[in-house]
């Protein structure tokens, strides 16, 4: 397990005022940042631009060093010893950089794979291997200059698994991807965790993506830890309600509205909506309030053709929570 | 020792298949010092040598035989320093955080994509080589021998002085002043395209930085018959000095510069 | 004018920012290393010794000042070449070649801008290099402004028709560094930088003569060295703005071609 305590990182910036002067000014990136990231789950670090999430990662993958803090791996020192982090992690980032476009992709992991120590027989049975499971046989000693994106994070992903690691930290790995890449995408992710049991942070701007794959997550603000816990847990933070609607017939609408809307008010505190012309009516409740709703509409009678439910969404608590006040947990 | 080794394989292969894998570089890389040495040769035209007391510089012969080995070390140089600017582009295409990302040994690093263009050097050697054997009818038999001593000798002097320019550009992605301000008097004050017994003694101080002066001293005393090796004992005993000093330079400037982007976070800029 | 003028302000502000000292010191500081080496070669070498040979091809035996001259305008092309002709590649690599494409802006005005802000860099550069000359007792004549002025013009025309034609070649072989130091290594060698045209063979002389520096070279010397006024040398003129011309054309038609039909090569 890779544990964090009080991460914090401040970087300094020089602004040139004239050709001679130039002011200096800190920035704190990241502020008493703390979190775990367990072996055989994927742990999610979200947060907007600008938040710490790139800055937290890297310090993580010991590229940059915390300005207070510490990093533990297995009861390893990481900021002192970080030699020993890097044998037994690898890094993702989404865009097309991060591998040499005039290689091929057996050169490239090649390349990398040699950096990591690992025999030449081992190797070379990694990368086959590799190569298969990203599906580039067909591409792979194409030079990547000549790969679609979606060809070239197929290979990062294969890059990132060169030394299999223990740890994989994922920054934004499905950036400006299609929908039938980034399932590709998640279905490694979801392999690779199940099967090898491997550690995954991932961050990420897409909260469908971070409400299907993370076990737990940890919020950004402002280089602070803001809101923690696992995709329920934080939804259930919100006051977020599920969306039930109800599709009948319209005769039968008119006839039993006014009814219907009276005594769900009365139930539940809240009123319905109609929408006549889809004939439905929907209303915004907890889940644990559905079936009371539902019970009222059976005690009218009413006709129900269909029944849609829409649980709340990671993406709706954030953004509601995002404009409250900070919820702590 | 076998991790250092594979590191230094995988950057030369590497760096091979960058710069080579269009064949095209081949040959450009051969056109290069064949257009140095020959605007080298034809800046001596315009000048008169015998009455200035330097007699031997009046046989074309002896001027071709000095001007080629000079570029063939300073080419061997100048291709290691061409292979440190190539790290501008390394974080460009972002490669460089990812190696950082490595546990991989800095200093193989370092002297791997020194050595990286190792591979081009013995083509282009060989082909010069056969140039002037062809062109100046040949070195007598005995001096041919020297000729792997002299090209091992390149090597290693330019990998150990790539190494230390590969550490210097990892400070920063503006590095450009390092290469003009060490390339350019490497060439005019190394002994390159005159022999360092005319420069004033200032001169001669900045020419005692260059390992390639050393070499080129050797690699002309041997090839050129002009000297034995047990005399040119001075000068190899001061070479390996000299590499002494800048390997133990570039091990102290590598642990700054890795603690200086790790504190800065810069590595990446571009 | 818009996008020329749009074009110098990036430029210039770009330069400022992304190693300025690299580029421009570089640039002196090479300069300043051919006087240099001329002096020390002329000086410590040959005792101020010329061979006749020199003074009959250069018409005269100021070694340095012919040294100089030819380090100045080597310097300046590199420069101007550099700035011209990794235009678009300087684009491609940073991400942006889609928009310069993507717009209706001329081409020729993007690297004009380019350009023209490089050269009055290097104008400043350069005055280093005759400084230094100045302070080895080289001495130069001078001349009307009219024949300074026109010179400086035809210069930054025939390095601006060349920047062209190298900007394709850049673009066909998407490679800047083997390209444009094997464009350097041909313009030390044919044009006359360091000695004259004629101790080269007689093949080489011919395609020297085909490139338009060799005779602006020897025009910038005519000014420089002797005095002589440009009213002089029109026909010189004529040639080299007609060499230039063609060259600028067949650059920018290719350019264009090129764009046409490979822009899947490199738009991103």
């Amino acid at each position: 397990m890779l544990e964090a305590v009080n991460l914090s990182k401040t970087y300094r910036f020089a602004e040139r005022k004239s050709f001679f002067k130039t002011n200096h000014r800190d920035i704190c990136a990241v502020e008493d940042i703390s979190l775990k990231i367990e072996e055989g789950k994927i742990i999610g670090l979200l947060g907007v631009n600008g938040a710490g999430k790139t800055t937290t990662i890297k310090m993580l993958s010991t590229l940059i060093e915390p300005t207070s803090g510490q990093i533990t791996f297995n009861g390893i020192d990481c900021v002192k010893n970080p030699f020993e982090l890097k044998k037994r992690i690898n890094m993702i980032a989404g865009g097309e950089r991060n591998l040499y476009w005039r290689l091929s992709a057996v050169e490239n992991l090649e390349y990398f794979g040699a950096l990591y120590h690992i025999p030449k027989a081992v190797l070379k049975e990694r990368i086959k291997d590799l190569i298969e499971m990203t599906d580039l046989k067909e591409y792979e000693k194409a030079p990547v200059e000549t790969y679609s994106k979606g060809m070239k994070q197929r290979l990062q992903f294969a890059r990132g698994l060169i030394n299999d690691p223990s740890l994989l930290f994922l920054d934004e790995p499905t950036l400006g991807l299609d929908v039938p890449i980034v399932a590709q995408m998640h279905h490694y992710i979801e392999k690779i965790v199940k099967e090898q049991n491997k550690g995954i942070l991932i961050t990420t701007h897409y909260m469908a993506e971070a409400e299907k794959l993370c076990d737990y997550i940890y919020i950004l603000n402002k280089g602070k830890v803001n809101i923690e816990g696992t995709p329920s847990e934080i939804i259930n933070l919100s006051d977020i309600n599920s969306t039930v609607t109800i599709t009948t017939n319209k005769e039968v609408l008119q006839k039993k509205w006014v009814h219907i809307e009276t005594e769900s008010y009365r139930k539940l505190g809240v009123k319905p909506e109609v929408d006549e012309q889809k004939q439905a009516i929907s209303i915004h409740i907890k889940k644990e309030q559905i079936a009371t709703f539902l019970q009222v509409l059976i005690a009218y009678d009413l006709v129900i053709h269909g029944v849609e439910i829409g649980d709340p969404k990671l993406e709706d608590a954030i953004l509601q929570m995002s404009g409250d006040v900070r919820c702590e947990k | 020792m076998r991790e250092v080794i594979q590191i230094i394989k995988a950057e030369i292969v590497k760096s091979h298949q960058i710069n080579f894998g269009d064949k095209r570089n081949y040959f450009i890389v051969l056109l290069w010092p064949i257009l140095l040495f020959f605007t080298a040769y034809y800046s001596y035209k315009p000048l008169s040598f015998s009455e200035a007391g330097w007699s031997i510089f009046e046989s074309k012969e002896v001027i071709i035989k000095f001007l080629i080995i000079g570029y063939l070390a300073y080419n061997c140089f100048f291709s290691l320093v061409r292979n440190a600017l190539f790290m501008r582009n390394e974080r460009e295409e972002g490669v460089l955080e990812i190696i950082f990302l490595s546990p991989a040994k800095r200093f193989a690093l370092m002297y791997g994509r020194a050595l990286g263009t190792v591979i081009q050097n013995v083509w282009m050697f060989g082909v010069f080589t056969a140039f002037i054997l062809v062109y100046i009818g040949g070195f007598e038999k005995s001096t041919l021998l020297f000729f792997p001593l002299v090209f091992l000798l390149i090597c290693i002097s330019a990998g150990i002085w790539g190494g230390l320019l590969n550490t210097l550009f990892l400070f920063s992605r503006d590095t450009l002043v390092i290469f003009y301000l060490l390339d350019e008097p490497m060439l005019l004050f190394s002994g390159v395209k005159m022999p360092t017994a005319i420069f004033p003694f200032w001169a001669k101080v900045i020419s005692f930085i260059f390992p390639i002066t050393y070499v080129l001293y050797i690699a002309r005393g041997t090839l050129m018959s002009t000297e034995t090796l047990y005399e040119l004992r001075g000068a190899f005993v001061a070479l390996v000095l000299l590499l002494c000093i800048i390997i133990f330079t570039t091990s102290q400037l590598l642990r700054l510069a890795e603690a200086h982007y790790r504190k800065s976070g810069n590595i990446n800029f571009y | 004018m818009q996008v020329t003028i749009a074009r110098i302000k990036y430029s210039f502000k770009n330069a400022m920012r992304a190693d300025f000292w690299g580029t421009t010191i570089g640039r002196i500081v090479a300069g300043i290393y051919t006087v240099i080496f001329a002096a020390f070669m002329y000086h410590y070498m040959v005792k101020g010794n010329v061979s006749s040979s020199f003074t009959d091809y250069a018409g005269t035996d100021d070694y340095l000042a012919y040294i100089i001259v030819g380090a100045a305008f080597y310097s300046v092309s590199v420069s101007i070449l550099m700035a011209v002709g990794r235009t678009f590649m300087v684009e491609l690599r940073e991400g942006v070649i889609n928009e310069a494409f993507l717009s209706p802006a001329s081409r020729l005005q993007i690297l004009f801008g380019n350009g023209i802000e490089q050269y009055m860099r290097s104008i400043a550069e350069v005055s280093v290099i005759f400084l230094l000359g100045s302070f080895i007792r080289v001495r130069f004549k001078s001349t009307d402004l009219f024949s300074y002025i026109i010179m400086i013009l035809l210069i930054f025309f025939a390095l601006f028709s060349i920047g062209v034609l190298l900007s394709f070649i850049m673009l066909f072989m998407k490679d800047t560094y083997l390209s444009q130091n094997t464009f350097f290594l041909l313009i030390n060698f044919l044009c006359g930088v360091s000695f004259p045209t004629e101790y080269l063979p007689k093949g080489l002389q011919y395609l020297s003569n085909c490139i338009p520096f060799t005779l602006l070279l020897k025009l910038m010397r005519r000014i420089l060295i002797f005095g002589d006024s440009i009213s002089t040398h029109i026909s010189d003129v004529a040639i080299i703005f007609i060499m230039s011309t063609c060259i600028l054309f067949i650059g920018s038609f290719l350019l264009r071609f090129y764009e046409k039909k490979y822009a899947d090569r490199f738009i991103l």
